[in-house]
């Protein structure tokens, strides 16, 4: 999992189905100085966290696990950030 | 697989269920022989007690996370620490 920032979400009427339930976040993938790395991208959210807030987010055919029936997702936010400790 | 150096922790409260109770560690990808930073620090599970500075073996797959964490097919998990490096030799 990378950690990020939640940056904005994304608006989109016409959709797959069974994505149409989904807030889809726009995230900005940080290392552990808070700061930017990657491309930004756009994740399904489990936890209903704010924009602005740090979260973890997974990728991969994981992602899409705890959707049933399956989406075809391969990011997801799967934890808020309360804090970290970073020992560089 | 990739070797990488345990680098802090994140704590969470609000997260999947099926990341309740799992340690969630910071780690730098680095290379095996000389430990040259060779990667982006991402956040892993852990079930074997690494230390702050360890190591590791890190692996990307959900599947063995899911055993790991004795979690169900739902678990969102990809990346897991997999071993505890003693050493990496060139030959």
């Amino acid at each position: 999992m990378y950690m990020a920032r939640i940056i904005g979400r994304v608006e989109a009427r016409i959709r797959s189905p069974g994505l149409e339930a989904h807030r889809l976040v726009l995230l900005q993938p940080l290392d552990f100085n808070e700061q930017p790395i990657r491309w930004s991208l756009i994740a399904t959210d489990l936890t209903g966290a704010a924009t602005g807030s740090l979260v973890a987010f997974e990728e991969g055919r994981e992602a899409a696990n705890p959707y049933d029936p399956s989406l075809p997702v391969d990011a997801c936010v799967v934890a808020v950030v309360d804090d970290f400790r970073y020992h560089p | 697989m990739f070797t990488a150096q345990v680098k802090g922790s994140v704590t969470s409260t609000s997260k999947h269920a099926s990341l309740k109770g799992a340690r969630l560690l910071i780690v730098q990808p680095g290379e095996p022989l000389s430990g040259q930073p060779n990667g982006f620090a991402q956040i892993a599970v852990d079930v074997l007690g690494a230390a702050i500075g360890a190591q590791v073996l890190v692996s990307g797959d959900g599947r063995g996370v899911q055993d790991m964490l004795k979690a169900g097919r739902d678990c969102p998990v990809r990346l897991a620490i997999v071993a505890l490096v003693d050493r990496s030799l060139s030959q």
